[in-house]
Formats: structure tokens, C-alpha cells, sequence
């Protein structure tokens, strides 16, 4: 099916990618990380402790509330870290790696049947490269999906062509969907753009979608929209491509690859480009010695929807192919009536300044909000930006008033913090949707 | 190297906030601090950039499309008014010189072919109306902003501006006060302050006038600002002797040279704003043309229809358009997105029953000549009543996808 999106945004940011080839050579850091970001409402019950050595695919820990699936160590070396914040809650863990050796074997010469897949993403710890639609979360262990959903689409800013990385890996990415294809009730759907025409795998349990538009088009949140919404009673999984790759490299191989590729860009980036790193990876290390000088905000993922790269979450998300770095704003950035100002260098989706009226123009933003927190003003923005058939303006009222009950038959169930990023970047009274989305679905999730 | 002012505005923050003395009134300093600073907050959740527009940069998005209408206003009220002083020097009749007066012969030589006089009296008589309504509506806003612990809006400076451009130019001044905080605390305070209100408090006041004092607020004393001098507006004329006997033509109706509230004259410099605000995608096309379509359709069924007794019925749509508060009401008001429609499906409709209303009020109702106000209050109010159907509509159809 082909499906053209007309609502959405397409950013247009300095500091992207210069050479669109992947590099030859990994990026190597000394150390990686799991973090407790990555896996909302994780409730890790420790194997190891800090100053503890691991090797590759040895249990880490187990998540209380999915009992039965272990984290397993991706790499050799040594537990250096373990942090909580408020609440015991789960930070991240910490391992300095000893060496980049592929020790752990797993057998990947079982029969192909749901079940022996399932069994297999569970050992070798593949099940938390999925996540669940509703509520984003890691699969529970002997759940299995009514779909799998996977993007080949990649419309975030400053973000690279996904189909350079599986014309690369053409083979495990079509190993693995193979093997995927048995786990869901239903089928695989694919979202490609119209450009993709490389020789991907093709079952009867495998639909592939062309997609064409501006950003969010790529997101899969938008692709579920489109083909079969979620539900509470209609379970999906989603995977990205790159941990598609993933566990088709294992599958080939029977060992375990713990590398992926990002981009790496933003304006404060001196030279963006395209880097083969670990999962996990120290975003301090990947970044030293290219970065401009000022007080800088590293995301790992896209400048609308990514983890702030701080303290002891200063790691890659498992989840996202980008590393972005952008200018933090400060008092400099505090003009003199503002509200008279012509302004040339700001972006808006509604067109307000100058720069709207120019075509190409690159824009480079800092992280200042721009503006006070106000009441909701229904201005017609978020319809313009928001792709899916949503009632957008009552949903957003609804999940900001905590009215669980109107939010769900409104859709709110069908929603990634990343599928609402495009509001609360556009939101001119300055909410966060993001963050009351994450609660709302949470108190969903826990009222049953 | 830091500014005086900001230097002066970190020196006294300390003492609104937390702790501080002052805490109560920090809604008054910050306030302030976003009138001369833009914030410096910095984005703390998943998504790191923002727009950079927010409410206070839409508001003056709004407040500065009111200029081409609000300039031509006062032009055209100078305009009608030296010209009525000159017919009634020159009968010899004598009007009455309130405290305008001096204020008159100071800045001008009373001649209505000088474009700066014309424009200084239009001022006279308008600066005050807005500076009374302004300190007052904003008042009210302040008031309330520390009562319920909310923070300023930037609404009550649309609203304000939006009401006294909507004023007959000889209204009593403490009527204009009266109308404005009726409006924005009936209209919207009592409800939770901007983005909470259903009814344009703008209008709100404007209608409250309109029933309380019909004298000044819709009678033939108000419209040219001279005291003594009647001049009905031509909404008021056409009902009685048909559109064809008015004493203007459409051309002047279109530009503006015909008696009325200073912002609801001259459809051209309406039309400019119309123009700033759906560039900046402030108003919604679809309310704009909703109602042109509403208008059409009622005034041609109307002159199908055709009567002997009501010159409305024959009057088309094109002079519905340019007459009474027309054109204003269409760009301005109802265009106000929280107490219209929140749906694009919505907004078409809330803009069809604005437009049909209208027609229907003017042509059928023997009252009042005006129906673009009631129209739009009559628009707001079913607004949330069009959103639930469209929404369930939505809900609906997305449980039968879901089903399949």
C-alpha cells in the first residue's frame, strides 16, 4: 500500500552529516552502559555488583516485573558502576570493557517455529530491542505480538539514510526477518520509502508500505497509525532496522555483535559524520576533541525526541541511531523585546519570522524554550504537524488534565513519547507532552 | 556587559520570588521581565528545541493586524466628524464641545481635507477609549493573575485593543470601562483565564454594552464623534430604506469612509489583517470561509426569496460584507481560537452557522440591525457542542477500523 503523509514538519538544521558513507573502521570506547531510560518502569533485581567481572552474555539482571528474561552482559569486561536515583529507581550500569572479543556462541540451529524464535531472542537477549505498542515497554517473556512493526524510514533531523546500513547488512537483515516473520499472530509490516528498491525478503507473512512525506513519516508510531492501530487488545511489537541487523548477525553467526552505526552531528559538531560504535557507548569518549567550544547539550537522538547525555546517563540509547549535539541556551540568548523583533533567525511552524519566507534555510537552534508556559491555545499548529487521524488538540487537553479515561478513546494508547515530540516542539504555550504522555501511560498501564 | 535595566531586574527578582517579600505579587514582575527579556528557560524533557513563537509573540501577531483598520478608523472618524463640524458651522447651527474640545483646536485646524487632522481627531477620541479600556482590562487581568496564581496572558492585551476598536468613538468613557472588565471576567476570568474561556470576552463586554446602555452603544448619537450630530450607521438606514438609499456608495463602504466604530469602517484595512493572520496561520482559513460561505448561500436564498416589506431581503452579500461589523467580526472575532471551534471539521462549521446566523439576524430580526456580534456568540456557544459531535465521530469511526 502506498501511503502519502501531508501533515508534519521537516527541521532543516545546521551541522548535518557532510559524507553519507559509513565508515570502515568502529569507533572504539572503553566503556558502555545500560540504561534505565531505555526500559520504562524496569525493576532490575541485581546479579552482579559494582567492581564485579562479566563476560559476554552473562546475566547482568533480571527485570522484576518481566520475570524469566535476563540482561545479559553485551560485552566483556567489568561492572565499574551502578546507579539509582530518587526512589531506587534504575539509572544505568556501567561496564569498562576489557576487549572487543565475540565470546559468547548461542545455537542458532533450532527448528524455525515461534516458540524456538522466541526462545532464542530471549537467551540471547534480543527481546529488549523490541519494544511494546501500547506503552513502549520491553515484550514480557511468552507474550508474543499480533504484528511486528519496522521503519526502514529515517525523517528525524539531521538524521542519515537507513537503507545505506541494510544495502550493507542485506543479508542478516533478511535472516532475521525471516526468522521474525513466525513470531507474530499476523504478519510484519514494512514501512520503505519510494526509493528503496533494494532486494529485501519477501514472505506472505511480510507486507511492505511505501511512505512519502515530511517528518514524522518515518517514525513507526505513524506507520502503526496508518496500517493497524494499537490497542489494548491488539498487542504490537516494534524493532528498529539496525537491531533487526543485530540479530541476524547473530543468527549467521551464532555469536553476539554489540555495534551499531549513529550519525554524529548538530551545529556544535566540527566534522558530523557517520559512526561505527557499540551499543551503549559513552557519549563523553565518542565525542571528545569534536565538539565547539561553549556549553554544549549532548542528546543522544534526535534534537525533537532523545535522552539528555549527562552524568551517569552519558551513554548511547539502545534506541536511537543519532547523536546529536546542540548550543545550550543561556543568558545571552535573552533578547530585548522580543515580541518586537523582527527576527530572522528562529523557526516557526506558524510563519512568524523572516527566515519562514526563505527556502533551504538552515536553521541553528539552541535549547532555550522560547517563551512562557501559558493555558492551551487551540491555534491550529498541532493539526498542521501531526500526522494521524487523532482528535489532536482534545487529546493533548485530555492527557494534560489526566483524564485517562477520554485519552484513551481518544487514541492516547496508540502514542510514543517520539510520536507527540513534534507538539511539544510546535506547542506555543511551552508544554511538554512527552514527559505527561510517559505519566499518563503509566497510570494507564497500572489501572489496568 | 550587562544592561542597567537587566542589571536592575536580577537586583529585584530575589525579592519576588520564593521567600522574597514580594512573592505575592510575582505575576506583576514577570509581567514585566517578558515585556522587556524573552525567557531563558532551556528545555528539559525528550525533546530539546522549540518553536519560537509563543503566546505572547501571537498576541502581538494580532495586536499589530489591527493597525491598518485602527489607523484608517481614526483617519475616517477625523473625516466624518470635521466635515459634520463644517456643515453645522456653516448652517450656523451650534453642537455642543465636551472636554475633547480643547484638546481639538490645540492639535487641529479643524479642516477635513488635511489628512494629519483628520488622524488627530481620530485620536483624540480614540487614545482615551483605549488607554481607559487598556488599564482596565489589564487590571482585571493582573487582579486576577494574583487571586488564582496563574500567570499574566497576553490575551487581555488582544482582548483590550479588539474592544475598544469595536467602541462607538462618543461612547462614555466609563461605560467602555464597565464593558471591558464585564467582558473579561464574565467572559473569561470566572472560567479559568485565557484557553479556558468559551465566549470572546471581547464581545462578551460589547453585547453586555449593547443590551445595558442601547442608547450609545447602538442608536444614531455615537458614530460620529461630534456631540449633538446624529448619524445612523448605514446597517441602520439599509433596514429601514433598502441598501440602494443609503447615503454612501459601496466603494466607500469597502474603504471605509462611512460612519462606525473606529475598527469596523473600512473593510480594506480588515482585509490587510486578514491577510497578517493567515500568513502567520494565527486565524483559520477554514472559520474565514466558513462564514463568507454561510453569508453567501443565506443572502442569495434570501434574495430568491425576496420581500415587500423588508428591504433586507433584497441587499447582496456583497454589501452584507462591507456594512455594520461585518468584516471585523469575521477577522477578528470569530477568528479567536479558544472560544471557537477546536476542530478543523469543526471550524468549517462554527464558520457556516456564523455566517448564516448573521444573515438571519440582520435580514429577519426587526430589533436590532447588527447581527454580526450575536452571530459569533451564538457561534461560541455552540462551538463545543459541534467539537463533541466531531469528535465522537472520530472515536466512532476509529473503534469500527479497530474492529475490522
Amino acid at each position: 500500500m502506498n501511503f502519502k503523509i501531508s501533515n508534519g514538519l521537516n527541521l532543516s538544521l545546521v551541522g548535518e552529516i557532510e559524507n553519507s558513507y559509513l565508515p570502515e573502521n568502529k569507533t572504539l570506547t572503553s566503556r558502555v552502559a545500560i540504561l534505565g531510560k531505555d526500559f520504562h518502569g524496569i525493576k532490575p533485581t541485581m546479579f552482579v555488583s559494582e567492581g564485579e567481572k562479566v563476560t559476554q552474555g552473562q546475566a547482568l539482571f533480571e527485570d522484576k516485573k518481566n520475570p524469566g528474561y535476563n540482561f545479559i552482559s553485551p560485552v566483556n569486561g567489568t561492572v565499574s558502576e551502578i546507579n539509582r536515583g530518587d526512589r531506587r529507581s534504575f539509572l544505568s550500569m556501567i561496564i569498562e570493557k576489557d576487549n572487543d572479543d565475540n565470546s559468547f556462541e548461542i545455537d542458532t540451529s533450532f527448528v524455525k517455529s515461534r516458540d524456538n524464535i522466541l526462545n532464542f531472542l530471549n537467551v540471547s537477549g534480543s527481546l529488549s530491542l523490541f519494544r511494546t505498542r501500547p506503552f513502549s515497554k520491553t515484550p514480557t517473556v511468552g507474550s508474543h505480538p499480533n504484528q511486528i512493526f519496522i521503519s526502514l524510514i529515517d525523517s528525524n533531523p539531521l538524521s542519515f539514510d537507513p537503507l545505506l546500513v541494510i544495502e550493507d547488512n542485506l543479508i542478516e537483515f533478511n535472516k532475521a526477518i525471516e526468522y521474525l516473520s513466525y513470531i507474530p499472530e499476523n504478519s510484519i509490516q514494512i514501512g520503505v520509502t519510494n526509493a528503496c528498491n533494494l532486494n529485501l525478503f519477501e514472505s506472505e507473512k511480510i507486507n511492505y508500505h511505501k511512505f512519502s512525506g515530511p517528518h514524522p513519516v518515518g517514525l513507526v508510531g505513524t506507520q502503526i497509525h496508518k496500517i493497524s492501530p494499537a490497542s489494548l487488545k491488539k498487542k504490537i511489537w516494534t524493532i528498529g532496522y539496525q537491531e533487526v541487523i543485530k540479530i541476524g548477525k547473530t543468527l549467521l553467526s551464532g555469536s553476539l555483535y554489540n555495534e551499531k552505526y549513529i550519525s554524529f552531528a548538530g551545529s556544535q559538531v566540527f566534522k558530523p559524520e557517520i559512526l561505527l560504535t557499540d551499543y551503549g557507548a559513552s557519549t563523553d569518549e565518542l565525542t571528545v576533541g569534536n565538539l565547539k567550544d561553549d556549553e554544549n547539550r549532548v542528546i543522544s537522538g534526535s534534537v525533537l525526541c532523545g535522552h539528555s547525555c549527562e552524568g551517569v546517563e552519558a551513554f548511547l540509547s539502545y534506541f536511537s541511531n543519532q547523536l546529536t549535539v546542540i548550543r545550550e541556551a543561556n543568558q545571552k540568548d535573552r533578547d530585548f523585546l522580543n515580541w518586537l523583533r523582527p527576527e530572522i533567525k528562529k523557526h516557526s511552524s506558524l510563519r512568524m519570522f523572516f527566515a519562514s519566507t526563505l527556502k533551504n534555510y538552515k536553521y541553528n537552534l539552541s535549547s532555550a524554550i522560547n517563551g512562557g508556559f501559558r493555558a492551551i491555545v487551540p491555534v491550529g499548529v498541532y493539526e498542521d504537524i501531526f500526522p494521524m487521524d487523532l482528535m489532536i488538540v482534545q487529546l493533548l487537553k485530555a492527557i494534560v488534565t489526566e483524564d485517562t479515561e477520554l485519552a484513551q478513546s481518544l487514541g492516547v494508547l496508540e502514542l510514543d513519547e517520539e510520536d507527540l515530540s513534534l507538539c511539544t516542539y510546535s506547542c506555543p504555550s511551552k508544554y511538554d507532552y512527552g514527559l505527561i504522555l510517559r505519566n499518563i501511560l503509566d497510570k494507564i498501564e497500572k489501572d489496568g | 556587559m550587562k544592561d542597567p535595566l537587566r542589571n536592575f531586574l536580577d537586583k529585584i527578582k530575589p525579592s519576588f520570588q520564593g521567600k522574597g517579600g514580594l512573592s505575592y505579587y510575582f505575576p506583576i514582575f514577570d509581567v514585566i521581565e517578558n515585556l522587556f527579556y524573552s525567557s531563558d528557560k532551556r528545555t528539559k524533557g525528550l525533546t530539546h528545541v522549540r518553536d519560537g513563537s509563543d503566546i505572547q509573540r501571537i498576541m502581538v501577531v494580532v495586536w499589530l493586524a489591527t493597525f491598518p483598520t485602527m489607523f484608517v478608523g481614526m483617519y475616517n472618524l477625523g473625516f466624518q466628524s470635521l466635515n459634520a463640524i463644517e456643515q453645522l458651522t456653516l448652517s450656523g447651527a451650534s453642537f455642543e464641545k465636551d472636554w475633547h474640545w480643547p484638546l481639538i483646536t490645540f492639535f487641529t485646524s479643524l479642516n477635513p481635507n488635511s489628512l494629519m487632522d483628520c488622524l488627530a481627531y481620530g485620536a483624540i477620541y480614540f487614545i482615551p477609549i483605549y488607554a481607559v479600556v487598556f488599564v482596565v482590562g489589564i487590571g482585571c487581568e493582573l487582579i486576577f493573575a494574583l487571586i488564582r496564581r496563574h500567570e499574566v496572558s497576553e490575551g487581555a492585551f488582544v482582548t483590550t485593543v479588539l474592544f475598544s476598536l469595536s467602541c462607538p468613538p462618543d461612547a462614555p468613557l466609563w461605560q467602555a470601562a464597565l464593558g471591558i472588565a464585564v467582558g473579561l471576567v464574565i467572559g473569561k476570568e470566572i472560567f479559568g483565564g485565557t484557553g479556558k474561556n468559551f465566549l470572546n470576552p471581547a464581545l462578551t463586554g460589547r453585547a453586555f454594552l449593547y443590551f445595558a446602555y442601547p442608547a450609545s452603544w447602538s442608536g444614531d448619537m455615537s458614530w460620529v464623534a461630534v456631540d449633538g450630530y446624529t448619524a445612523a450607521t448605514m446597517l441602520g438606514t439599509a433596514a429601514q430604506e433598502g441598501y440602494q438609499n443609503v447615503a454612501y456608495s459601496w466603494n466607500n463602504a469597502f474603504f471605509g469612509f462611512i460612519p462606525g466604530s473606529i475598527g469596523e469602517t473600512s473593510t480594506l484595512a480588515i482585509l490587510i489583517g486578514l491577510a497578517i493572520l493567515l500568513y502567520t496561520k494565527v486565524a483559520s482559513w477554514r472559520i474565514v470561509l466558513g462564514i463568507a460561505v454561510g453569508t453567501i448561500c443565506t443572502s442569495y436564498l434570501f434574495n430568491f426569496v425576496g420581500s415587500d416589506t423588508n428591504p433586507m431581503f433584497s441587499m447582496p452579500f456583497w454589501w452584507h460584507m462591507v456594512i455594520g461589523g461585518y468584516a471585523f467580526g469575521m477577522v477578528f472575532m470569530a477568528t479567536e481560537p479558544v472560544s471557537g471551534s477546536h476542530t478543523n471539521t469543526g471550524r468549517w462549521i462554527y464558520g457556516i452557522i456564523i455566517g448564516i446566523m448573521v444573515i438571519l439576524i440582520r435580514v429577519l430580526n426587526p430589533a436590532y440591525p447588527e447581527g454580526m456580534m450575536l452571530a459569533i456568540l451564538f457561534g461560541n456557544l455552540v462551538a463545543p457542542l459541534i467539537d463533541h459531535f466531531v469528535v465522537q465521530n472520530n472515536i466512532k469511526k476509529r473503534l469500527s477500523l479497530q474492529r475490522a
